[in-house]
């Protein structure tokens, strides 16, 4: 009894060493000094005033919408706790979070085609979604069903222990003294406001960009697959119920939303009024309003290549009309059949034609592109032109003249920036792109402010 | 199932608490149900064969027992004369013969089937120069996988089956038990190869486990994930870097690098899949056949045989050698050398014609490619010539310097192997070799290294495997002097004891962080 007694008393100590160890080793490891997450958790719970209006949802939320912007035109406090890939439990743990500190009156959900198509919890893979969020959240029963449900128990040491989340954590050894000056600076242990050289947070979950788009436009080397709507998981669609059933056992109205995305995206996947139909039709027993901004009419909200910081989320400048747009349409101030078409199909038809960025397939060992122009005019109303700037140099080359012809050919041995502009019949503007060619490097990419002028 | 997850951990747990607590009584069929889950998640449809294995052996088995018993009974009639006697005897073997033929190539087919189909497919493909896998006849036949330790499985029963031929032991008479010896789940992974006499009696006997004996095997299975994931993965991206794409101008010396990675990384690698498994058999009691005895202390390329995957070759010598050296034609060659050659001679040259033949074998055995075939006619011809020149030059004494040169000339020797190992095109291995002769490149060293940083390795990887190596070179060097590490370990005061703990949890930890590599074990596709 007594050898028992001893050997359960060493286990226990040894494991208690081993979770103290990988706490210390996770602090010097663990490099979340730019996490915005971090800073957004830590401000949901401690934020002094109570949270009226909860955002919640991806990249798309986060980025999209500006609490500030909105609490100026509805006149309450908001609070986005949108998160990085930020899958359904995700956002089903984060509402469980915001409701436990905040008497919650409001809540949007921001709805992603690609978090909404996701593979079965049990099924995934990265879990690293999972882990900014649950990393700062404290300990309760509810983070610990959460955990327990994101995926399959095979991946259960890496949820639970503390060290290994993150492979590749800390790469370079060299960094651990930087990393460590940095945690022990006030700026980080007061959850100072994180500010890389890419984006920017402002505060109550929102992070800003400055990148636009206007100078390369939209040129992707993939053409966009078609959404596969058998995608919705069960998984999925039994936790967005829970969400549904949360909010109405507490009285919470809830509303789904969709942040503005490109137009380049909405026409490259093809079938995106069948996702919104399937969306809705999953959804319709849940009794939430579903507001489409991607719907929205262009005079109210009018986005153009430099209101977005890549080919799906909105930059600062977009933010903050987006937000703005938000707040006056939550407040009433805007009707919803004014500021939505009833399609995508239907704004397409009534907002005219138009080129939205480019899809330029490079062949390297034929050294030739295969160009299409993301468009919803038919391909024999369009034409391209295509010049070459090669690293080094000042001067754009005319690489082809314009015409229908969709493939183009460079000088082997040569990189450096390809300009292509497509031109739609009637229209005297081209739309521009730029992508690198011949294995340039992605400093290479050189945009350019003046036309290209012919030699 | 992988043996390092949690779903393994939660199956191993499950059979672990039914085998010493309910079942204890039955050990044995807590086994057999635990092979066939274990067998069934690796791909039910596989079920078939090991099934097929155990019962045609079984039957065989059980067979030829019984005509040797029948033809034993009627000897002892009275009233036979010698002549009588003797056609029983001869009847009697040629039906054993018979059995045994038809159990060994039912069983060796489906064992080539799988391993050489696809080498058959590429080969007419070559033949008939164009993609065989589309003729209506072979559809879809490229998409074949080995079933889970088919070749262990097939050795083991195989060499049962030679082992009942021969009258060594009595026969398995329930089907279930012998199920039991060929399904033993954690031989199924990568071996090593048992023998039914061996293992049969711990099966019938009844376990106890206590908390020393869990510890012996749970320090054992974490030394041997060390092995694998803290070195034998982290090595494994430099090697394929090196070794994969070798060129012309690739220097020697980093050819060099490849192959001793590549020795470290194949020796980590099997020998610690080999720690887990003995491991979670010890943790039932039960002693598996040893298949590593510090192969790189070895004085000879022969004796590295018998130190490197034991099982193998003392499989291969039972059930190959010694029958090809008896048969008329080796005894008939022996006796023509010993004849001309003195009596020497004709006990060496004989065992070399064998030794080349049981090492072209093995170099099948591990895959249907020229480069296995040449690795193993390597080995084969290297051991016949230090035979043959061990006839006349042997080197006398006992002198730990003379230990020394014999261990660096092996390890030399079988370093060279490795290059027709690892390097998978023959044309590639002679131009590995070349350079490594006449285009050494030391220059081109750090450049090498440099061009690696990053892709294969990067400092944590460096760390981590130099800690796990030295800690290998240490073990081994304590068990070639005879010590037991692992008693060593646990009789060691609590503050050591604890801090080889930690730094075997850490190193797997940090192993699994920073490796890689996602294949698993490398000898697991054998």
């Amino acid at each position: 009894m007594k050898r028992r007694v001893r050997i359960l008393a060493y286990s226990f100590i040894f494991l208690a060493l081993i979770l103290l160890t990988q706490r210390g080793l996770k602090y010097i490891l663990m490099d979340d000094v730019d996490s915005y997450t971090r800073v957004m958790l830590h401000e949901l719970y401690h934020s002094p005033e109570n949270i009226d209006v909860l955002f919640t949802g991806s990249s798309h939320c986060y980025r999209g919408v500006d609490p500030r912007v909105v609490d100026e035109e509805l006149g309450v406090n908001s609070f986005n706790a949108g998160s990085s890939s930020q899958s359904i439990d995700g956002s089903l743990a984060m509402i469980r979070e915001a409701a436990k500190h905040h008497n919650l009156k409001r809540i949007f959900l921001e709805v992603e085609f690609n978090t909404c198509l996701e593979i079965p919890f049990h099924d995934r893979s990265q879990l690293t979604s999972t882990y900014i969020l649950t990393e700062y959240m404290p300990f309760s029963p509810d983070k610990l069903k959460y955990m327990l449900r994101a995926s399959s128990i095979e991946k259960y040491p890496n949820t639970f222990l503390p060290l290994g989340k993150y492979k590749g954590m800390t790469e370079e050894i060299r960094r651990i003294p930087d990393i460590l000056e940095r945690k022990q600076s006030e700026e980080y242990r007061n959850y100072g406001y994180v500010n890389n050289s890419i984006e920017r947070y402002y505060g109550k979950g929102y992070v800003g960009s400055e990148i636009r788009m206007d100078g390369t436009g939209f040129v992707s080397g993939e053409p966009y697959c078609e959404l596969n709507l058998h995608n919705f998981s069960k998984d999925w669609r039994r936790t967005i119920h829970v969400i549904g059933d949360f909010c109405r056992d507490r009285g919470i109205e809830l509303a789904f939303f969709c942040a503005p995305t490109t137009d380049f995206q909405l026409v490259g996947v093809e079938n995106y009024d069948e996702f919104r139909r399937r969306f809705r039709e999953l959804t319709s027993d849940i009794g939430a309003e579903w507001y489409d901004f991607n719907l929205c009419r262009s005079e109210y909200l009018p986005l153009s290549d430099a209101d977005f910081m890549d080919d799906n989320h909105i930059n600062q400048y977009g933010a903050e009309k987006f937000s703005r747009l938000l707040g006056r349409f939550l407040a009433g101030g805007i009707k919803e059949e004014e500021l939505f078409y009833d399609s995508y199909a239907e704004k397409r038809e009534k907002e005219g034609e138009g080129i939205f960025g480019i899809i330029a397939q490079e062949d390297r060992e034929a050294h030739a592109f295969s160009l299409s122009a993301v468009s919803d005019a038919p391909d024999n109303r369009l034409s391209y032109e295509v010049f070459t700037l090669p690293e080094g140099e000042e001067k754009p080359v005319r690489c082809r003249d314009r015409g229908p012809e969709q493939t183009v050919s460079y000088p082997e041995g040569e990189s450096g920036t390809l300009i292509i502009d497509v031109y739609l019949e009637g229209k005297e503007e081209p739309y521009r792109g730029c992508t690198l060619y011949g294995g340039a490097s992605q400093e290479s990419l050189r945009l350019l402010d003046e036309d290209v002028e012919e030699d | 199932m992988d043996i390092f997850s949690v779903s393994f951990a939660l199956f191993f747990l499950t059979a672990y608490i039914l085998y010493y607590t309910l079942m204890r009584r039955k050990q044995w069929v807590v086994l057999v149900v635990a092979n066939l889950v274990f067998y069934a998640f690796s791909g039910w449809k596989n079920l078939i064969f090991i099934l097929i294995t155990s019962f045609s052996v079984w039957g065989g088995a059980l067979a030829m027992e019984r005509f040797a018993l029948k033809a034993k009974e009627r000897r002892k009639e009275p009233g036979l004369g010698k002549e009588e006697k003797d056609r029983i005897k001869a009847d009697t073997l040629r039906k054993k013969r018979l059995v045994l033929l038809a159990v060994l190539l039912l069983n060796f087919g489906i064992l080539a089937f799988f391993k050489y189909w696809n080498g058959v497919l590429k080969l007419l493909g070559l033949i008939f120069n164009t993609e065989v896998q589309n003729w209506t006849l072979f559809h879809g036949a490229s998409a074949l996988l080995l079933p889970l330790g088919i070749s262990f499985y097939t050795f083991q029963s195989v060499g049962y089956c030679i082992d009942i031929y021969g009258g060594k032991y009595a026969a398995e008479k329930n089907p279930l038990k012998y199920l039991l010896f060929v399904s033993y789940f954690p031989a199924l992974i990568q071996g090593p190869i048992n023998r039914y006499d061996s293992l049969a009696p711990q099966f019938q006997t009844t376990h106890r486990t206590g908390f020393s004996a869990m510890r012996r095997s749970l320090l054992l299975f974490a030394w041997g994930a060390v092995k694998k994931f803290a070195l034998a993965n982290l090595l494994s991206g430099a090697v394929s870097l090196i070794l994969d794409h070798v060129e012309p101008e690739t220097p020697g010396c980093m050819i060099v690098t490849g192959i001793l990675l590549y020795g470290i990384q194949q020796y980590a690698d099997f020998s610690g899949g080999i720690d887990m498994v003995l491991a979670l058999s010890d943790a039932f009691g039960i002693r598996m056949a040893e298949n590593f005895r510090q192969p790189y202390f070895s004085v000879s390329l022969g004796d590295f045989w018998r130190r490197w995957h034991i099982s193998l070759g003392a499989w291969m010598r039972d059930y190959v050698f010694y029958p090809f050296a008896l048969t008329k034609l080796m005894q008939g060659l022996g006796k023509r050398v010993k004849k001309r050659f003195g009596p020497q001679a004709g006990s060496v040259i004989p065992a070399c014609v064998a030794n080349i033949l049981v090492f072209f074998i093995v170099g099948i055995w591990h895959g249907a490619q020229w480069h296995y075939i040449a690795w193993g006619l390597y080995n084969g011809l290297v051991i016949a010539a230090e035979d043959l020149v061990g006839m006349r030059f042997s080197f006398s004494g006992n002198s730990k310097g003379l230990r020394f040169f014999r261990m660096a000339r092996t390890f030399l020797i079988v370093n060279i192997g490795w290059y027709f190992d690892r390097i998978l095109d023959v044309k590639c291995e002679f131009t590995a070799l070349k350079n490594t002769l006449f285009s050494f490149q030391p220059s081109a060293f750090l450049p090498g290294i440099r061009e690696l940083y990053g892709s294969a390795f990067n400092e944590w990887t460096v760390c981590i495997a130099a800690v796990a190596f030295g800690m290998l070179l240490v073990t081994d060097i304590m068990k070639e002097c005879g010590k037991d590490v692992r008693t060593v370990i646990l009789e060691s005061n609590p503050a050591f004891r604890w801090a080889v703990y930690f730094l075997i949890f850490y190193l797997i930890q940090f192993g699994l962080i920073y490796g890689t590599a996602t294949e698993g074990f490398m000898y697991a596709f054998f």
